[in-house]
Formats: C-alpha cells, structure tokens, sequence
C-alpha cells in the first residue's frame, strides 16, 4: 500500500483517523522508503516549530503587556512607526544599499576588514569614530544634490533623542563584497559610528527581500528607529543643519 | 473594570508568548511582530462581544492578527515601500550554534514562502492547532488549508535542502 505525502504530512500533524495511522504503523516495519519520507516529514515539522521556539523566552516589552492590559499609553503609536519609513523614504528619495541578511558589525566587535582598507573608520576607547572620505561626507554630503555614483552616499539625516545629528550613509565597495551600510552620529567633532552593516549579495542576487524604496539593511534601520526623535529632516532641513556644521 | 474584563485581560497577558511568535512566524520580523501583536490586543479589547464563545481566545487573536497582516502587507505593496526582513546576524535564545544555524535558515526559507502558505505554517506547524481550528482561523475549507500547507512544506524542505547543499551540511 502507497501513501501520498499530504497522508504523511497528516501523520505527523497527528490529524490522521487511528486506521490510517494504524495502517502506516504497520507498512513502517516492512518498507525503509516510506520510513525516510516520514521521517522527513517529522524532521521538518519539528525544525520549523524550533527556528521559533525561543520568541517565547523572550523578555516581554512592556509596550505589549500595557496593551493587553488596556493601559497602551498611546494606541495611535504603531500606525505612526509604521509609516515613518514609508515618510523618510520620500523625503530622502535615496536608494541606499540592497537589504538581505546583514552582519551586524557594532562598536563591539570588530570592524570589518573592507572598512580597514579603506580607511572610513577607526576605533578609538569607546568605539568607532569615521575618517577620510566617509567623515567628509557626512560632514558635506546632502542627500538631495549627492551624485548616483558617489563612493558614499548619505541616506536619512535626523535628530536623536540624545539631541545629536544622526546620518545614514552606505559604502561603494567592490561588487563581491556588496555594500555596506551604517549610522553615524555627531558628538563634538566626531561623527560616531552608532552601526554598520553588510548586507548579502547572494541573498540579494536571488531577489527575495529586494523590494522597491529605500533598501537599508534592518540592523541599520533598527538602529535608526531606536535613536529617532520626530521625523527625519526634510531636504531644506538638511541643508540648513549642514551649514550649521551640525551643531544644533 | 468588571470581574469578567480582568478575567479576560489576564489571559491576553498569559497569551502575550505565543501572539509573539506567531507574530514572528508570519511577518519574519520583530518589530513588525510586535506592532502587530499590540495593534491586535487593541482590537481585541475594543471588540470583545465579538469573540465567539466557542472559539479559543488564542485562535480569536491569530484571527485578528493574520487579518491585519494581510490588511498591512496590501497597503505596503500599495505604497511601495521598505519592508524589512530579519537580519541574518539577529539569534534568538540561547540555543547552539548548530540549533541556531538551522533555525535561522527555516526562517530564511519561511521568509520565501508566499504570505497564505506561511501563514498556514505558522497556525499548525508553529503553534500547533489542529487543521479545524486553523481552517476555522482563517474561513477557509479543511482541504484548501492541507494543499497550502502540503505546497508550503514541499516548499520549505526544497529551499533547505538547497540551502544545505550552499552551506554543505545536514538540513532537516
């Protein structure tokens, strides 16, 4: 007796009635074929319920718990971050880099060796500091007027709730590498690199995240989130800021 | 506040793990997981008569959430604009290094499966309803929810057996 798969898909789901579990229970002894496809079947549906498994663990935000106790100090919240990025992306007009699973490369770990290379950044005690031509750009560059081709190219420009200039750049490299993009912010003179991040130019080859917009790899984007005070600053906003020297 | 609101607002805080990771399983981000989870709760506690009694709060939840995934994914499309998947680099718990590998490439895959498809997975393979509940989740037939979720997994085990194949090791 043969069983399709969706059969041994709903073994494994324990939906199937007691005869036809029964049934396959006794075909299992005789037939290593139909072992290994069930076995396939468990492997998958376990490895599926594990890649999520540890959500659960997770502390809880205390924005998700005052909600489920009615408490959310502001409801209208999530409708705003959720078109924050739709805002920016206008106001930038800037394709920056091409997301896919980024490394997340922070002040913590090491610097990548493409940035070594290049010399952007360097690490002092407290972490990364831009130089050369990243540190002009950020200094100079307006996302409004930058050339397509510039070896860096400024994304979004904000002010932290810290009350700092906060940019978004990426980084040209050579094409096996992809691009690399990151946040940077002013303290005194120093633009301080807050994030940077690699995305995957495999992943992006195969065009399964690529979706038209600004593209920014999300450990970048996170970073962004987490820092933003208001909206990001608008092209005259920029300008102004920048013949401020970024001091506010 | 009554006896019965308390009541029912002390199991959304206990159901708070799970809307998480089904959250998590269905937009294969944190963020907007957890966006949608509270924008859920908000919906939950304004239309509280609405909730059939003979329906389980939890599947009443993913009910609401998976709708208003779908009403967010066509407005994203409308506007064109970013949408974020997981970052490679982010692990989830203290699982090891194997354990993690392996996860994030189901997530990778899930992320690649079209948004009915993940949804049915994230119902019955991540939170483990059975095919009546699911089906009665998302007003949909029995049979239609076994072929989305027989296509997803042939899906799935394709892509982690290519993914195997690039990272030259054993896949589920």
């Amino acid at each position: 007796m043969t069983f399709t798969d969706d059969v041994l898909m709903a073994y494994v789901d324990r939906e199937l009635d007691a005869q036809t579990r029964a049934a396959i229970d006794a075909a299992l002894a005789q037939d290593p074929g139909l072992a290994a496809r069930l076995e396939r079947q468990r492997k998958l549906r376990l490895a599926v319920h594990a890649a999520y498994e540890p959500v659960l663990a997770e502390p809880m935000p205390q924005r998700l718990l005052d909600a489920a106790r009615g408490a959310a100090a502001a409801p209208a919240r999530v409708a705003r971050r959720w078109s924050w990025f739709e805002w920016s992306a206008m106001a930038a007009s800037v394709v920056v880099g091409v997301l896919a699973g980024g490394v997340l490369l922070n002040e913590s770990r090491r610097v990548p060796p493409v940035a070594e290379t290049t010399a952007d950044f360097v690490a002092d005690r407290t972490g990364m500091l831009a130089r050369g031509a990243l540190a002009h750009a950020l200094a100079e560059q307006l996302a409004s007027t930058q050339a397509a081709e510039a070896p860096v190219r400024v994304g979004l420009s904000f002010v932290s709730a810290a009350g700092e200039y906060c940019r978004t750049f990426t980084l040209a490299q050579d094409s096996a590498a992809g691009r690399l993009g990151g946040l940077a912010c002013r303290t005194g003179e120093e633009w301080r690199v807050q994030v940077v991040a690699q995305d995957d130019r495999r992943g992006a080859a195969t065009g399964a995240y690529r979706m038209a917009g600004i593209e920014m790899p999300s450990p970048v984007l996170r970073a962004v989130e987490d820092r933003i005070q208001g909206a990001a600053l608008d092209a005259e906003a920029e300008r102004a800021a920048q013949r401020r020297g970024w001091v506010r | 506040m009554t006896q019965a609101e308390q009541q029912f607002r002390a199991e959304l805080v206990s159901l708070l793990p799970r809307l998480r990771r089904f959250g998590r399983a269905i937009t294969g981000h944190r963020q907007d997981a957890d966006d949608l989870v509270q924008m859920a709760l908000e919906r939950a506690l304004t239309r509280r008569e609405q909730w059939g009694a003979g329906t389980r709060l939890a599947s009443w939840l993913f009910r609401i959430m998976q709708n208003l995934w779908i009403d967010e994914l066509r407005a994203r499309s409308r506007r064109d604009r970013v949408f974020a998947p997981e970052e490679a680099g982010e692990h989830v718990g203290d699982a090891s290094a194997e354990r993690q590998i392996d996860s994030l490439a189901v997530r990778k895959a899930m992320e690649r499966l079209n948004d009915d498809q993940r949804i049915a997975v994230g119902l019955v393979l991540v939170e483990g309803l059975p095919y009546k509940e699911a089906a009665a989740v998302l007003d949909i037939p029995i049979g239609t929810l076994t072929s989305r979720l027989a296509r997803a997994r042939e899906q799935l085990q394709l892509l982690l057996d290519d993914f195997g194949r690039a990272k030259g090791m054993e896949t589920p």
